[in-house]
């Protein structure tokens, strides 16, 4: 039996927010709507949302053919769309942003890099997530990310987004490639 | 890494609107080493101190959370949103 309670990083936020991640991903953001529709409680780091705004600049600069466009380029109506799409992130029902009530010191991320080996935002969300799991009876951590489920397990549990559906969609962008494909 | 080094990473409350100057680092390298990385982290928190947003307590889970409305049409908007803003 899956736990009803997630801690979802980065990548399974994103998957649900550019286009084209949305077709290539699908699992992901069948995972969301479970969370949205109240089935699964989500929680995430306060963290992720500064990687997701980060990442949709980034996009946004692809989609400009720049590879560095400085903040003061992108137009008033560019920064508001950003902002506001991760205004909307904390709006969405069973979607919980969660901050640790003890501060997460840097001998922390740096002792679970070194025992883990995983990069150093990833530590800082798992160690959210672990405080997260203090509290609660169950947690999963739910990431796409092979090398943090798997290196991540000796801390906590973790599943690919796929666990939590019953057949990936035949139309899903990834089926030949997904190794956690059902 | 000396001891001394080792910091407090704050509680993150950082207003929206103050982000996206602050999240390049985190973004586009993120293959630093580590102790950039740190640092790079260090830098997101270093305005942590300007709280405008107010955490709660989770009644269900005694979890401190961000204290929004919610919206039941928030997912639909963040992919409307997103489709405008990367089309």
């Amino acid at each position: 039996m899956l736990p009803t309670n997630i801690f979802v990083d980065t990548e399974i936020l994103l998957d649900n927010i550019i286009p084209e991640r949305r077709e290539q991903f699908k699992c992901s953001c069948l995972l969301i709507d479970e969370v949205s529709n109240g089935r699964l409680t989500a929680f995430t780091a306060d963290y992720v949302l500064s990687e997701i705004m980060g990442i949709l600049k980034t996009t946004k600069e692809i989609r400009k053919g720049t590879a560095h466009l400085l903040y003061e380029t992108l137009t008033p109506t560019e920064k508001a769309a950003i902002q506001s799409i991760i205004v909307s992130l904390t709006n969405m029902p069973n979607l919980k942003i969660f901050t640790p009530i003890k501060p997460i010191s840097q001998k922390d991320i740096y002792d679970l890099v070194r025992s883990i080996c995983i990069q150093t935002k990833d530590a800082l969300v798992l160690l959210t997530a672990l405080e997260a799991k203090s509290k609660l009876k169950e947690l999963e951590l739910v990431t796409r990310d092979a090398k943090l489920m798997v290196r991540s397990k000796s801390q906590i549990a973790s599943a690919h987004p796929s666990a939590y559906i019953n057949k990936c969609p035949s139309d899903c962008l990834s089926k030949f490639s997904c190794r956690y494909r059902k | 890494m000396n001891n001394d080094m080792w910091g407090v990473v704050p509680c993150p409350i950082i207003p929206i609107q103050d982000r996206l100057e602050i999240v390049t680092d985190l973004v586009e390298r993120p293959f630093l080493a580590l102790s950039s990385t740190v640092q790079a982290i260090l830098r997101y928190f270093e305005i942590a101190h300007r709280m405008k947003w107010t955490f709660v307590v989770d009644k269900t889970n005694g979890l401190l959370v961000l204290d929004v409305e919610k919206d039941p049409e928030a997912l639909r908007a963040i992919r409307r949103k997103a489709d405008l803003l990367l089309k």
